[in-house]
């Protein structure tokens, strides 16, 4: 067993995965909210692409706990496959869930995966758990599958450790602070909380060494309760709990210093002094005087603190503008790196600091970052060698290339005023290739690196770079809206308060003297890694063509562009992406996955030859391996360019608006009318009781059900206008499918209609598509409805409801729902899909319940086209055929 | 303590629509097997005080109304303390929000129009009936007042 390594939470990670590719065991210790889990989830960061080394997952204390984070992506893949539904499992008894595992860990693992096991603690203590798991041990050991262990530390439970037979382990310890170390904290900072002086945030980075979590909880803790952010109560919580521990230091220094005794008690602190009072960590002595620790809180505290200093850089930097925003966003002006930086002997050793630095704070598994104050030009040239570092930093930030002509003759002539007064902005490349970081540096002035971390900081960029063309801003908005409804509220509640100006000149500044003018539009990222989307301007000297754009239609699929070609109106031209590629050979770097919606409705022949143009918008969502860069070049015509596409997008715009109001209007009426219908049908029944008559109370009962049908048939209206409101998500069509028939056949049955099987065995079960559930849901049921109804005089009635592949390549699924009803009257069949266009006779209801129909196959036909899909019908062989093309998720 | 022995059931009915009341209290006059008072509350920010106040065993709640939602009246509803919690019944034209409403703990969530009084009279006394036969009359919900208040005080 090797000795305890103290050492940072970098090197201890690259130590951990040292010995685990040895193929040694290892055993994590350090006290609890230390950061042992995130160090666990870097380390299985670094293998995340590696494709001969899996890492498995497993926290224990969530597992028996009965949650379902648990369980790694992978598993819970495994589990699904296995019919055990994710949800499931949480509930399923123990043993159960033991044996799932078991298998799950025989089937899977190969000798050369990484197994991270958390919280063993939870199993050691646990008797019944304990068996199981000595015999687990062993498997691995046979299996020679390497194992992380992750564990709290206590003394007792290592021994119990070793009776589990744990074979061997390396022990790597994250170690809390001597007690010396955290006395001399206590009087300091704890002390000055007692009497009343507020504890700077400074106070507490020094106390935790930079640790990120644990920074969080204590400062919430910290805050005056009075003034305390709601938003960090949970982080108050679990701070106060660690905080416990130091009470008996607390008491030592109340009791050395007597006369603060009284200055603590009359601390406006009242909750903290509750909290120590009733958390137990003073007690009474049994004379009636006051009072000792607990020993139990005196080794929490020692858990709470810790020796190394994980982010040495920052320990000098006071970090009152930090703390306050951990909860949102990490941005950090880091001078005191960029001085160790400066000082650092080789440009190399600087850059791996930084690099390091990266890693470390933001838990990225890698960064390549490429910047350098004045040194060398070499690393400069790297910048625009490498090429994600030219693709990004040339196009994205066109002002790469003057930062390297600067720097250069600064290197060269070793006169830093050459560099000039300016902002530069660099992004940094993460370990998925996408930009994590953006570094804005200001070298002149201030020497400051500010860090724009994008998962909170990007809105912020967003902003930002919107105003640089306001015009466009709500075009893009626009464009957001009809890709994303929750970010497209979002920036129009921006939009109309005016606060999207840009509270940072700089920015603006950057753009306008490396003259360019790119508009960037980033999508919130969902996960981490961003997702670039964009729009695009580009023109081209020969070509003397002007696209007069009146329409822009996004999520337009090739089948349906050719749909629109096909169409007879005047004037009218689409250009599918070849045809755009030849015309303009700057798409080609869009990769041919791109979808282009373009649709130039009509193209006049320019007098002026110089004018000509393009707009497209480029969706690459869900194409992963598309380069998602955006390019953005603007000619000389830029400014008249941009008036055009305002006009163009305008038109978008308003005619979105117009929907939009539409559709409201629509929801509005349908709500108001029912309130009267509610009041026709309450006084009809309550009328039929008064009555005596029975033909008068067969007219009341005719008056009351009337309004019903009246009512449903606002409601598939208002369904109507409510189709803009889906969400597409990744569904088991199989499964979907089975779950509605089920519902469908499970209703009550209406007086007059007999029950029609069902069949859907034909349903594949793997294909997954990509539609809002809800919408789906109501597609297929109206399609059922429909063809129950065109079944009741069949004698044997049947509905069949399979699949068929078509086109692998535009991935879409073929959804059937034929029945062998009569079908439908070949004068209707031209406009079936058209609203109010029914196959029955008469519109009074003659008793039978009405479905409101007409409005049925409309709302299939918009919800599927929605979604990116058709809907057809056909008669073949007596059988009548709807088909769904859906796309594929 | 309670005044009176009689085993009475208070039900709200919280909705700016009038109408609502007098159309179910027109069907319960015709016969009902339980006895029911009905209480009108038109503006739903003064739903819970008066909830406080007559304890009822049932409340018919209204989606939309002015000042505040149906789901934002039990949402206040389910912060009163468990004992004095009345069965809460969505009766609304507005139909997307029935899962919401199931999901916070609502009884059934009834669309105006399409439910015949009837209909709504027998789900009242179908949840009236479970309440009494678990002992929650409104008779034993007012003597629980004493006790609530003694709790107000363990707290301080």
């Amino acid at each position: 067993m090797d000795k305890d390594i103290r050492i940072n939470r970098d090197q201890l990670c690259r130590e951990l995965q040292t010995r685990l590719e040895k193929g040694r065991q290892a055993l994590l210790l350090g006290p609890a909210q230390w950061g042992k889990t995130s160090l666990a989830r870097q380390l299985q960061a670094t293998y995340e692409h590696s494709s001969l080394k899996r890492v498995i997952y497993l926290d224990f204390f969530a597992l028996r706990h009965q949650s379902p984070q648990a369980l790694d992506h992978a598993t819970v893949r495994w589990l699904i496959e296995n019919e055990m539904a994710y949800r499931q499992f949480a509930n399923i008894h123990q043993t159960q869930k033991k044996r799932l595992l078991h298998t799950y860990l025989s089937e899977r693992c190969q000798p050369s995966d990484l197994l991270i096991i958390d919280h063993l603690e939870v199993v050691v203590r646990a008797a019944q758990l304990l068996e199981w798991f000595k015999k687990l041990s062993f498997f691995l050991e046979k299996k020679g599958v390497s194992v992380l262990w992750i564990e709290r530390v206590a003394d007792y439970e290592a021994s119990l450790l070793a009776q589990a037979r744990i074979p061997q382990p390396d022990i790597l310890e994250i170690s809390p602070l001597s007690k010396e170390e955290i006395a001399a904290w206590l009087d300091r900072v704890a002390l000055s909380e007692m009497s009343g002086k507020r504890v700077t945030a400074a106070d507490i980075f020094t106390v935790t060494q930079g640790n990120p979590s644990i920074t969080k909880n204590l400062y919430g803790y910290f805050q005056d309760p009075e003034e305390r952010d709601p938003g960090l109560s949970y982080y108050q919580e679990r701070a106060s709990k660690q905080y416990m521990g130091s009470c008996q230091r607390v008491w030592q220094a109340l009791t050395e210093h007597p006369g603060e005794i009284e200055t603590w008690r009359s601390s406006p602190s009242k909750r903290l002094k509750n909290k120590l009072w009733l958390s137990g960590a003073f007690r009474r002595r049994p004379d009636g005087s006051l009072i000792e620790a607990s020993p139990i809180h005196e080794k929490r505290l020692q858990g709470l603190l810790v020796k190394d200093r994980f982010l040495s850089v920052l320990a000098n930097q006071p970090v009152s503008e930090i703390a306050p925003e951990f909860n949102q966003y990490a941005e950090i002006t880091a001078t005191p790196l960029w001085r160790s930086i400066a000082e650092s002997k080789s440009d190399l050793e600087a850059f791996k600091t930084l690099r390091d630095y990266f890693i470390n704070y933001f838990k990225l598994g890698s960064v390549r970052f490429y910047l350098r104050d004045g040194g060398h030009p070499l690393i400069w040239k790297e910048i625009l060698v490498h090429k994600q570092g030219l693709d990004i930093g040339e196009k994205l930030f066109a002002g790469t290339t003057e930062v390297l002509h600067d720097f250069t003759r600064a290197a060269l002539t070793g006169r830093q005023q050459n560099i000039g007064n300016r902002t530069y902005l660099f992004p940094v490349i993460g370990p998925t290739d996408q930009v994590d970081l953006i570094c804005k540096v200001d070298l002149r002035k201030t020497r400051r690196f500010t860090f724009l971390y994008q998962r909170g900081k990007v809105q912020q960029i967003q902003q930002s770079l919107l105003f640089i063309q306001p015009v466009l801003s709500q075009r893009i908005a626009m464009y957001a809206y009809q890709h994303d409804l929750r970010m497209s509220r979002d920036l129009q509640k921006r939009i109309e308060a005016k606060v999207f100006r840009p509270d940072e000149n700089e920015l603006s500044g950057v753009l306008e003297e490396s003259k360019m003018d790119a508009v960037g539009v980033f999508k919130p990222p969902i996960r981490r890694g961003s997702a670039w989307s964009n729009v695009s301007l580009q023109s081209r000297e020969d070509l003397p063509l002007q696209f007069d754009i009146q329409a822009v239609f996004t999520n337009v699929n090739e089948a349906q562009l050719s749909a629109l070609a096909d169409s007879s109106k005047p004037k009218q031209q689409v250009v599918g992406h070849r045809e755009a590629c030849q015309i303009f050979p700057g798409l080609n770097a869009l990769m041919a996955y791109s979808t282009l919606f373009i649709r130039p409705i009509t193209i006049t022949r320019s007098n002026n030859a110089s004018e000509r143009w393009l707009v497209c918008f480029i969706d690459l969502e869900q194409k992963r391996d598309v380069n998602r860069q955006s390019q953005a070049i603007l000619s000389h015509q830029q400014q008249h360019l941009l008036l055009l596409a305002e006009r163009a997008l305008e038109i978008v715009y308003r005619e979105e608006r117009q929907r939009v109001f539409m559709s409201a209007l629509l929801r509005g009426i349908s709500h108001e009318l029912k309130h009267y219908i509610k009041d026709i049908a309450w006084t009809a029944e309550l009328l039929q009781d008064e009555l005596e008559s029975i033909e008068h109370r067969a007219q009341c009962e005719m008056i009351e059900k009337n309004a019903r049908l009246m009512s449903k048939r606002m409601d598939r209206l208002k369904q109507l206008a409510m189709t803009d409101k889906g969400e597409p998500q990744r569904l088991n069509l199989r499964e979907l499918v089975s779950k509605i028939v089920q519902d469908v056949l499970g209703r009550k049955e209406e007086p007059g209609m007999k029950r029609v099987p069902i069949e859907y065995e034909g349903v594949d079960r793997d294909t997954h598509i990509k539609m809002d559930k809800g919408q789906f849901r109501m597609a297929l049921e109206n399609l059922l409805r429909n063809a129950q109804e065109a079944l009741q005089s069949v004698e044997w009635p049947l509905i069949l409801i399979y699949t068929e592949k078509v086109n692998i390549r535009h991935s879409r699924v073929k959804l059937i729902v034929a029945d062998n009803g009569p079908g439908v009257r070949a004068s209707l069949a031209g406009n079936l899909f058209d609203p109010f266009v029914t196959g029955h006779t008469g519109t009074v209801p003659d008793g039978k319940p009405d479905r409101a129909r007409g409005v049925g196959l409309t709302l299939v036909r918009t919800v599927v086209y929605l979604a990116g899909g058709e809907v057809t019908f056909q008669r073949v062989n007596h059988e009548t055929r709807f088909e769904m093309s859906l796309p594929v998720a | 303590m309670c005044s009176s022995q009689i085993l009475k059931n208070n039900v709200l009915v919280i909705d700016d629509d009038q109408t609502v009341l007098n159309n179910i209290q027109k069907k319960l006059r015709k016969s009902n097997p339980l006895v029911i008072d009905l209480f009108p509350v038109h503006d739903p920010r003064q739903a819970i005080g008066k909830i406080r106040e007559l304890r009822p065993t049932l409340v018919l709640l209204d989606f939309k109304m002015p000042n505040m939602t149906g789901i934002e009246v039990m949402e206040n509803i389910k912060r009163l303390p468990e004992r004095i919690q009345p069965q809460v019944v969505f009766l609304s034209n507005v139909t997307e929000h029935r899962s919401e409403a199931i999901a916070l703990g609502a009884v059934d969530y009834l669309v105006k129009a399409d439910v015949p009084l009837g209909r709504i009279v027998e789900i009242m006394n179908r949840c009236i009936s479970q309440a009494n036969e678990a002992g929650l009359t409104t008779y034993e919900r007012e003597e629980l007042k004493t006790e609530d208040f003694v709790d107000i005080l363990d707290d301080e």
